[in-house]
C-alpha cells in the first residue's frame, strides 16, 4: 500500500511537472520509467497512472473552472455536441488518465519483458 | 501472457492513442481540433479560461516608444490610454487591440487579402479567388505607396503595426487566443500594408454591392420603360440627407453619347445573400432643438453582429487630445467619438462606386486590348492561393488600364469583364490622418479640414460641436458621372465609359447649421434631384423619413428622446403598406387559422416588438407579395435577378393597383392585379408560417427572426441567440444577423460631454472571458454605458488593471 501511494505521488508530481513546463504528452516519459521502477503488473501500472494524472487533471480543471465562473467550459462543451462543464472536466481527466495510464503499463512490461529474458 | 505479447499491445496502445490524440477529428461537416493539445491543461483550452489573476499590473519596454504610456483597463476592460505623444498613443492602442482581439485581426487581414484558405481549406477558396480578382491588394499596395510619402501618416501606422507586433512576439504559444488552437495554426506578423488593407476591407463590405450585371441582363429582358419604372433613381415622396437647395454648383460634365447594350453576363460572385442589411442612422439636433441647450448628437451604425464585435471601444489621451469612441481593428485612432469639444459619427452613403466594364481583347491570346484609339498591352499578377490540406491554386489576373479583369469568359458566359472600384484608388498621401486629426478636432473648422481627404467609402459624417454648430457632409471619393449608364455594364473600350475623376469637396454635399436645427441621415439618397451631379446606388428610404419625421415632431428633444429614437421598432412601410393591403385583399374563404392572423394584422401597431407575432405575418405576406408581383425581375440565376426597392411595391399597392406588373407572367389566360397577388400572397405567407398546424400563438417576431450575434466563424457554441425586436426598415435596424452595431448619443455640455453608448459584445475576444459577451444584455435592452473623458490614470473609477509603457 505505502510503495502504490509512493508510487500514485510520484507519478502526480511528475505528470504535473512534465505537462506544465513541456508539452502536452511530455508525461509519457516519466510515466513509463516509474512504471519501470515500480515492482506492478501492466494492469496495475495503467491503473495507478491512470488515477495520478486523471486526478491531477480533475482537480486543476475543477480548480480553472471555478475562478473561470464555468464560462469557457459551457462554450467548450457546447462545441462537442452539448456536453456540460462537469464532464468536460472529467473528459479531460480521463485522456490525461489514458496518457499516463498506458505509459505506466509500457514501463512495466518492459520490465517484465527484459527480466523474461535474463 | 507472455511478457513480449503484453509489451507489443501496451506500446500499440500508446501509440495508437497519442496518435489519435494529435490529429484533428471530422464529426460531419466539421474538423474538431486534435483532442490531445486542446484539452491539454497547459496547451489547450483551460489556459484561455480567464480569471481574477489575469488582471494584474504590469510593465513592458519598447524602443519605438517615446514616452511613458499609461494604459489603464477599465471593470469592462475598455482601454484608457495615457500618451504623451500621438505615436505612442497608436503603439498602445496596437499592443491592446492585439491583446484583447487577437484572432479577429489576423482572420480579417487574411480575409481581406485573400488568404482564408491557408487556414480554412477549400471551402474559403471562392473568397480568396473573388478577392485575389478584385484587386483588393493590389490597390492597397498601391495605396501604401502613396501614403508613404507623408512621413506622419507612416510613423503612425508603424507605432500602431509595433505595437501588435510586440504582443505577438511576446506571446508564448499556451496563451494563444482559442481560435488558433482550434484550428491549428499560429498569428503572423502585422505589417503596414495589413493596416491599409483593414482600411479599405469596410470600404470593400460598404460599397462593393452592385447590380450592373444584373441590370444589364433586366434591361434587356424587361425592356427600358419598365426596367426605369420598377428601378428609378428617386423616390418621390424621399426625405433626402441633403435637402439643399443647391444654388451654385454647376456640373460641366458633358452627356456621354455611348449607349451600346451589354448584357447576358453570369456573375460568378454573385452575392449569394442579395438581402445584406448595412445600414446606420445617425443625427445631430443644434441646441436650439434640445430640452437641454446643449448639442446632441447620435450615431447607430448597423453592420454585421459578430463576436468579437467589429468595433472596440478606446480612449485616448494625449496632451493633444482626448478622445473616446470606437475603433476598427487593424488601424489606429477613434472612427466614431467624441472629444471635449465636438462628437462625430458615421452612416454609409450608398453611392454606386463600381463600373463592371467589358473588354475587348486584341488577339485570341489576351495579351492586347482596345482601347479609344490605341491597342494597350495586358499585364499580370499572379496569385498563389495556398489551400490548407491541397495544392495551391495559381489564379493569373490580368489587370487592363482599367484595372483587373475579375470575371473570365469561361464563368462569364460571354466575354471578360474588368471590375473598376473608388475603392482602388488614392488621392491624397494624407488620407490615413483623416481620424487623427478629427479625433483631435476643437471646432467645426477643424471638423471640415480633417474629413476633406477622407477617400472611401462615402460616408455622411456628422458633428455637433459645444460650440452650437451642428453639420454633416457627405464625404469620399464620389465618381463624377455623366449619365446613368454605370449602372449597366458598360463598354471597356472607351475611355469615356466610366468616370475618370471624382467630385471635389466644394461640389460634396453638406448640410451646416439648417434652419430646421437638426441634420440626419439613414442611408438614403444623399439629395433631391436638383444637385446637379449624377449619382447612383442602394437606398433605403422609409428610415430617412422615419427619421426625420420623428426629429420634426418635437420641438426639444431629450437625452431619452435619443435613446427612443435610436430603440424604435415603428415600420413606416408596415403603415403605409398594410391598410391597404387589407383593403384590397379578398377575405372570401379563409380558413380559422388564416382569419385570425388577419385579425392579428388588424389591430397590428406597426411596431416590430420580439413578442408581437404581427410582424411575422406581415414580413411574409409582403415579401410574398414581392415575389409574386415581381415575377418580371426574378430569375432562379442570381446574375439576372433584382428586387425593386420596397418603397415601389408600397407605391404601387397604393396608387396603381391594376397594374400590369402584378399580372404573373406564367397564366397566360389570366390578368391578375394587386388584389389577386395580396390574396395569393397571404395564403402562401400563412403557408409559409405553417399556421394550419401550428398555433399562432407559438408564432413570434423573436423566434420567427432569430436574430444572433454570430463568432466570426460561424461556430454555434460561441455564439448567442438575442432578444430583441427591431426590422431593416425600423430605426432599431435588426435582421437576423445585422443590426445597431454601436449605439451612441453625445450631449455636447458647457463643462464637457454627457456621452453614452454600448454596442452587442464584449471588449475581450477571448470565449473565456467574462467580457466576451458581457453587454449583450445592456444593448438587448437598449440601455447604454455612460462613457467618461478621465484626464489622467488616477482619474479612472473601477480600473481593473494597469499596463505601463516604457521606452527601451
Amino acid at each position: 500500500m505505502k510503495t502504490f501511494i509512493v508510487g500514485l505521488l510520484t507519478l502526480i508530481l511528475c505528470t504535473w511537472l512534465t505537462a506544465k513546463f513541456f508539452t502536452w504528452y511530455a508525461p509519457v516519459f516519466p510515466a513509463i520509467l516509474i512504471g519501470y521502477i515500480m515492482n506492478w503488473r501492466a494492469g496495475k501500472a495503467f491503473l495507478s497512472g491512470f488515477l495520478a494524472a486523471f486526478l491531477l487533471y480533475v482537480v486543476i480543471a475543477f480548480l480553472i473552472d471555478r475562478s473561470n465562473e464555468h464560462i469557457l467550459s459551457e462554450r467548450i462543451g457546447q462545441l462537442f455536441s452539448g456536453i456540460g462543464g462537469t464532464v468536460l472536466i472529467l473528459l479531460t481527466g480521463i485522456m490525461g488518465g489514458i496518457l499516463v495510464g498506458a505509459s505506466a503499463a509500457v514501463g512495466a512490461s518492459l520490465k517484465h519483458f527484459i527480466h523474461s529474458k535474463r | 501472457m507472455k511478457p513480449s505479447i503484453t509489451l507489443f499491445l501496451w506500446t500499440l496502445i500508446l501509440a495508437a492513442w497519442i496518435f489519435l490524440s494529435a490529429n484533428p477529428i471530422s464529426m460531419g461537416d466539421q474538423t474538431l481540433p486534435p483532442i490531445g493539445p486542446f484539452f491539454s491543461l497547459y496547451d489547450g483550452f483551460w489556459q484561455n479560461a480567464e480569471s481574477e489573476k489575469d488582471f494584474k499590473n504590469m510593465e513592458l519596454n519598447h524602443p519605438s516608444l517615446n514616452g511613458v504610456v499609461e494604459v489603464v483597463l477599465d471593470d469592462r476592460m475598455v482601454p484608457h490610454i495615457f500618451a504623451e505623444n500621438d505615436n505612442d498613443a497608436a503603439f498602445a492602442q496596437g499592443y491592446m487591440h492585439a491583446k484583447l482581439r487577437l484572432f479577429q485581426l489576423d482572420i480579417a487581414s487574411r480575409a481581406i487579402s485573400g488568404r482564408l484558405s491557408e487556414i480554412l481549406g477549400p471551402r474559403t477558396l471562392d473568397h480568396d479567388k473573388q478577392i485575389r480578382r478584385e484587386g483588393i491588394v493590389w490597390g492597397a499596395e498601391k495605396t501604401l505607396e502613396l501614403y508613404q510619402k507623408d512621413p506622419e501618416s507612416m510613423q503612425l501606422i508603424q507605432a500602431y503595426t509595433d505595437g501588435i507586433n510586440h504582443y505577438i512576439q511576446n506571446l508564448c504559444k499556451r496563451q494563444l487566443p482559442l481560435e488558433f488552437k482550434l484550428l491549428g495554426y499560429q498569428p503572423e506578423e502585422w505589417t503596414l500594408l495589413k493596416c491599409v488593407l483593414t482600411s479599405k476591407s469596410m470600404a470593400r463590405t460598404l460599397t462593393t454591392k452592385n447590380y450592373d450585371i444584373q441590370n444589364s441582363n433586366l434591361k434587356a429582358e424587361i425592356g427600358d420603360s419598365l426596367f426605369q419604372f420598377l428601378f428609378p433613381h428617386a423616390q418621390p415622396g424621399q426625405s433626402p440627407v441633403h435637402p439643399g437647395p443647391w444654388t451654385g454648383l454647376k456640373n460641366n460634365v458633358l452627356t456621354s453619347t455611348q449607349e451600346t447594350p451589354v448584357y447576358g453576363y453570369n456573375d460568378p460572385f454573385a452575392a449569394q445573400d442579395p438581402q445584406q442589411a448595412f445600414a446606420s442612422n445617425n443625427w445631430a439636433v443644434s441646441g436650439k432643438k434640445s430640452a437641454t441647450g446643449n448639442p446632441i448628437l447620435c450615431n447607430d451604425p448597423h453592420l454585421q453582429l459578430t463576436f468579437p464585435s467589429i468595433w472596440i471601444e478606446n480612449h485616448l489621451v494625449t496632451p493633444e487630445k482626448n478622445v473616446y469612441g470606437v475603433s476598427l481593428l487593424g488601424v489606429p485612432h477613434i472612427i466614431i467619438g467624441f472629444n471635449e469639444h465636438i462628437a462625430w459619427g458615421i452612416t454609409n452613403g450608398g453611392q454606386d462606386v463600381v463600373d463592371w466594364l467589358e473588354i475587348k481583347w486584341n488577339g485570341q491570346d489576351k495579351k492586347k486590348y482596345n482601347f479609344d484609339d490605341q491597342t494597350l498591352n495586358t499585364e499580370y499578377r499572379i496569385e498563389t492561393i495556398k489551400i490548407k490540406g491541397q495544392k495551391s491554386l495559381i489564379d493569373t489576373v490580368s489587370y487592363t488600364r482599367w484595372v483587373p479583369v475579375a470575371i473570365k469568359s469561361e464563368e462569364s458566359g460571354k466575354g471578360d469583364l474588368v471590375f473598376k472600384w473608388s475603392g482602388h484608388d488614392a488621392k491624397s498621401e494624407r488620407e490615413l490622418l483623416t481620424f487623427l486629426l478629427l479625433n483631435k478636432a476643437k471646432n467645426i473648422g477643424d471638423y471640415m479640414e480633417a474629413i476633406s481627404v477622407f477617400p472611401s467609402p462615402i460616408q455622411n459624417v456628422v458633428f455637433a460641436s459645444r460650440e452650437g454648430d451642428i453639420a454633416l457632409k457627405s464625404q469620399g471619393f464620389w465618381p463624377l458621372r455623366s449619365d446613368m449608364s454605370g449602372q449597366f455594364i458598360s463598354d471597356g473600350a472607351q475611355a469615356s465609359s466610366s468616370w475618370t475623376h471624382y467630385l471635389d469637396n466644394s461640389q460634396l454635399p453638406a448640410t451646416i447649421n439648417p434652419e430646421r436645427q437638426f441634420v440626419s441621415s439613414a442611408n438614403q439618397h444623399s439629395t433631391d434631384d436638383s444637385y446637379p451631379f449624377v449619382y447612383m446606388g442602394s437606398f433605403e428610404e422609409f428610415r430617412g423619413r422615419t427619421l426625420n419625421k420623428k426629429l420634426e415632431e418635437k420641438s426639444k428633444l431629450s437625452l431619452q428622446d435619443m435613446a427612443d429614437i435610436q430603440n424604435s421598432n415603428y415600420s413606416l412601410k408596415a403603415e403605409e403598406a398594410l391598410p391597404s393591403m387589407l383593403l384590397i385583399m379578398d377575405k372570401e374563404d379563409l380558413s380559422s387559422a388564416q382569419k385570425s392572423a388577419l385579425e392579428i394584422l388588424k389591430s397590428w401597431n406597426y411596431e416590430y416588438t420580439a413578442a408581437s407575432p404581427a410582424p411575422a405575418i406581415f414580413n411574409e405576406w409582403f415579401n410574398a407579395m414581392e415575389k409574386l408581383t415581381f415575377d418580371e425581375t426574378t430569375h432562379e440565376k442570381s446574375s439576372h435577378s433584382r428586387l425593386p426597392d420596397q418603397w415601389k411595391l408600397v407605391e404601387l399597392i397604393n396608387d396603381i393597383p391594376d397594374h400590369n406588373v402584378f399580372d404573373i407572367y406564367e397564366t397566360v389566360e389570366l390578368k391578375e392585379s394587386a388584389k389577386d397577388i395580396a390574396k395569393a400572397a397571404f395564403v402562401a405567407a400563412c403557408d409559409t408560417l405553417n399556421l394550419e398546424n401550428k398555433s399562432i400563438d407559438s408564432i413570434t417576431w423573436l423566434t420567427h427572426q432569430k436574430s444572433a450575434v454570430n463568432h466570426l466563424l460561424r461556430i454555434p457554441a460561441l455564439s448567442r441567440l438575442l432578444d430583441v425586436g427591431g426590422s431593416s426598415d425600423a430605426l432599431n435596424a435588426m435582421t437576423s444577423t445585422h443590426g445597431p452595431s454601436w449605439r451612441m448619443i453625445i450631449e455636447l455640455t458647457p463643462t464637457g460631454p454627457k456621452a453614452l453608448g454600448v454596442y452587442p459584445g464584449g471588449q475581450s475576444g477571448n470565449p473565456g472571458s467574462k467580457y466576451y459577451d458581457d453587454s449583450i444584455d445592456t444593448w438587448s435592452k437598449g440601455k447604454h454605458h455612460e462613457l467618461h473623458l478621465f484626464t489622467n490614470a488616477a482619474e479612472v473609477s473601477n480600473a481593473l488593471f494597469t499596463i505601463k509603457m516604457n521606452k527601451l
